[in-house]
């Protein structure tokens, strides 16, 4: 890379830095350190919860599903506006107005202490390990983009993340996040303008051209339950995947409970999905441009070239053989493609052009194929897509915006994941069953030295994610048993007169139901979990509840 | 000339439901539009 872009992401990462740095000023209490006093505006608080979900597997990832798959993805995202106007009737005014610490404290008050410490416990389990994740993604990409040590990467954006957030608390989270969702979205924004420039036929040509082969194919109505992304499973099923997300996991709980106001959480939340479907929809349509603009220009037959390198060395006459094979039929896509952008209308030329893209693809197939007999690994080719192009094509000055850009949305995931974990173990776990007559000052240490911890945890998790990858399976399994109970316990915690005793076999039941589900009928997408889920434990915590408890005999 | 007045903040959250849904409608209709003219 270019010594410009570096001193671009250096100068960036420096100023997050400073930032996080000059914000621990104001948190010389566990109110402050957590919550911000409960003092930031509402717009800070909706671009806060924006940034956090928007991370790097969504610049590098989402950007290259949409050149291999289109804009279909985009159905995920329906329910997310219809969820928060829903949180903001029923769960913000409860959290906001109970002035709690964590979402499960609420849980305590409601119920029981059991109720609480299980669904706190869940969520330091899943985010724990979740957090690893989120700085491997993009760590795998970059070290294999610039070669690397994984170390490295995970080094570069861990321990910055890490030390603004330990020193600065949820102050310092919200700021960064406010500055970094400006980033990320001026970088996609440059790269569609860069892309509609180089692009040798017209923005309407090259729609055409992707339109043909189903890239712009953006609703589905069937009622497939096995196809992930439909338009109703993103209706019913996304909103309560959202309903669960946003209403019941700390990491964005923690985000409005810092607001002045129930009203200002209510439409910081509103805010943060104004620009959630468009925001997708450009990330989806930066992918579709990548892939046009690819039609003209050849790329190679690999995008992951560390997996390029292993195969050339390990296998070279068998790549040698693909690559040829791989060249002569991008020649003929080119041609094709030519030949549709100026006769798009003409069936049989459209016809070719798909039937060009198809025999590209199936070699590539068989290239991929070949990565994982020889490295006993998928490539996870789509992700290394958008980060070639940047790197490529990008004017100078631009790549590094971007770098930064992937950088800035994994840190703002990671950042506020770290501070909910240290949230929910300071004030959960241990001022609740340890220290309750803790006093400020040594909470705020324990808070910060927490905050350190998980971070460490994360960057090992991060750092051996590959040989950790079946744990990690199992463990992301593992939540989707649980995200859709746990809604179901403050679903259940709305309706008058359930108890504590309902919530608690009622949330174990939901994760046995979805088990079950889960097991017995693998096809079923797991965007109908979270409704089994949420809907089992409200039926059998209503259930529970009715029934009188045992009297103790004497 | 008068100042603009501040909205209350339940003003504020209507005025900021009706803007999201007009935006998730104009951009279901822009996907809705590439739909129709440029798929198969």
């Amino acid at each position: 890379m270019h010594p410009l872009n570096w001193t671009i992401l250096i100068a960036y990462i420096a100023y997050v830095l400073w930032d996080g740095i000059r914000r621990s000023r104001d948190t010389n209490n566990i109110e402050g350190y957590f919550l911000a006093n409960r003092s930031l505006p509402w717009w800070a608080v909706g671009l806060s919860v924006m940034a956090t979900q928007l991370s790097a597997v969504t610049m590098i990832g989402t950007t290259g599903q949409g050149a291999t798959d289109g804009l279909r993805f985009i159905q995920f995202y329906f329910g997310l506006p219809l969820a928060m106007v829903i949180l903001g009737v029923t769960l913000v005014p409860f959290l906001h107005g109970a002035k709690v610490y964590t979402a499960y404290e609420y849980l305590e008050r409601r119920f029981d202490a059991k109720t609480r410490s299980l669904t706190s416990f869940l969520f330091l389990l899943s985010r724990g390990m979740s957090c690893g994740t989120i700085i491997a993604a993009p760590a795998v990409v970059l070290s294999a983009i610039f070669g690397w040590e994984l170390s490295w990467s995970v080094a570069m954006i861990g321990i910055p993340t890490v030390l603004y957030t330990m020193i600065g608390g949820v102050q310092a989270v919200t700021w960064a996040d406010v500055k970094q969702m400006v980033l990320i979205v001026g970088a996609l924004l440059a790269i569609v303008v860069v892309l509609l420039l180089k692009i040798p036929v017209s923005p309407t040509e090259a729609f055409s051209l992707a339109g043909a082969t189903g890239r712009l194919q953006v609703f589905d109505f069937s009622w497939d339950v096995t196809q992930t992304y439909t338009f109703w499973s993103g209706i019913l099923g996304g909103t309560f995947l959202m309903l669960s997300y946003f209403g019941t996991d700390q990491s964005q709980v923690q985000r409005y409970l810092t607001a002045k106001s129930v009203d200002d959480a209510r439409t910081s939340l509103l805010v943060s999905a104004y620009w959630k479907i468009p925001l997708q929809a450009l990330v989806l349509i930066v992918g579709v441009l990548v892939w046009v603009f690819y039609l003209f220009t050849p790329g190679p037959l690999l995008w992951n070239p560390a997996a390029e390198a292993r195969v050339q060395v390990e296998a070279p006459a068998e790549y040698q053989a693909l690559q040829g094979r791989y060249a002569e039929a991008v020649t003929l896509r080119t041609q094709a493609a030519s030949a549709a952008a100026d006769a798009a209308t003409a069936v049989p030329v459209r016809e070719a052009f798909v039937a060009s893209e198809a025999a590209v693809t199936a070699v590539r197939g068989e290239a991929l194929e070949l990565v994982t007999r020889v490295t006993g690994e998928p490539s996870r080719d789509v992700n290394y897509i958008i980060p070639r192009f940047v790197l490529d094509w990008l004017p100078l000055g631009l790549a590094g915006i971007f770098i930064a850009g992937v950088i800035a949305a994994a840190m703002s995931s990671i950042a506020a994941e770290l501070n909910s974990l240290s949230t929910a173990s300071v004030i959960d776990f241990y001022r609740r069953w340890w220290r309750p007559d803790g006093s400020e000052a040594h909470l705020l240490a324990v808070g910060k030295v927490s905050t350190g911890l998980w971070g460490i945890f994360a960057c090992v998790v991060a750092t051996y994610a590959a040989n950790l990858g079946s744990l990690i399976e199992v463990v992301n399994r593992f939540r989707s048993f649980f995200y859709g109970s746990i809604l179901g316990v403050f679903l259940l915690a709305m309706i008058p007169r359930t108890r504590g005793r309902g919530a608690f076999f009622g949330l174990l039941t939901g994760m046995a139901a979805v088990a079950a589900v889960s097991f017995g009928l693998p096809e079923v997408s797991f965007l109908w979990h979270n409704v089994i889920g949420a809907v089992t434990v409200v039926l059998v915590g209503i259930a529970l509840s009715v029934v009188p408890p045992r009297r103790a005999t004497a | 000339m008068p100042e603009p007045s501040i909205p209350d903040p339940r003003t504020r959250y209507r005025q900021t439901a009706v803007r999201v849904f007009a935006v998730q409608a104009v951009t279901l209709l822009i996907l809705w539009w590439l739909q129709a003219t440029f798929a198969v």
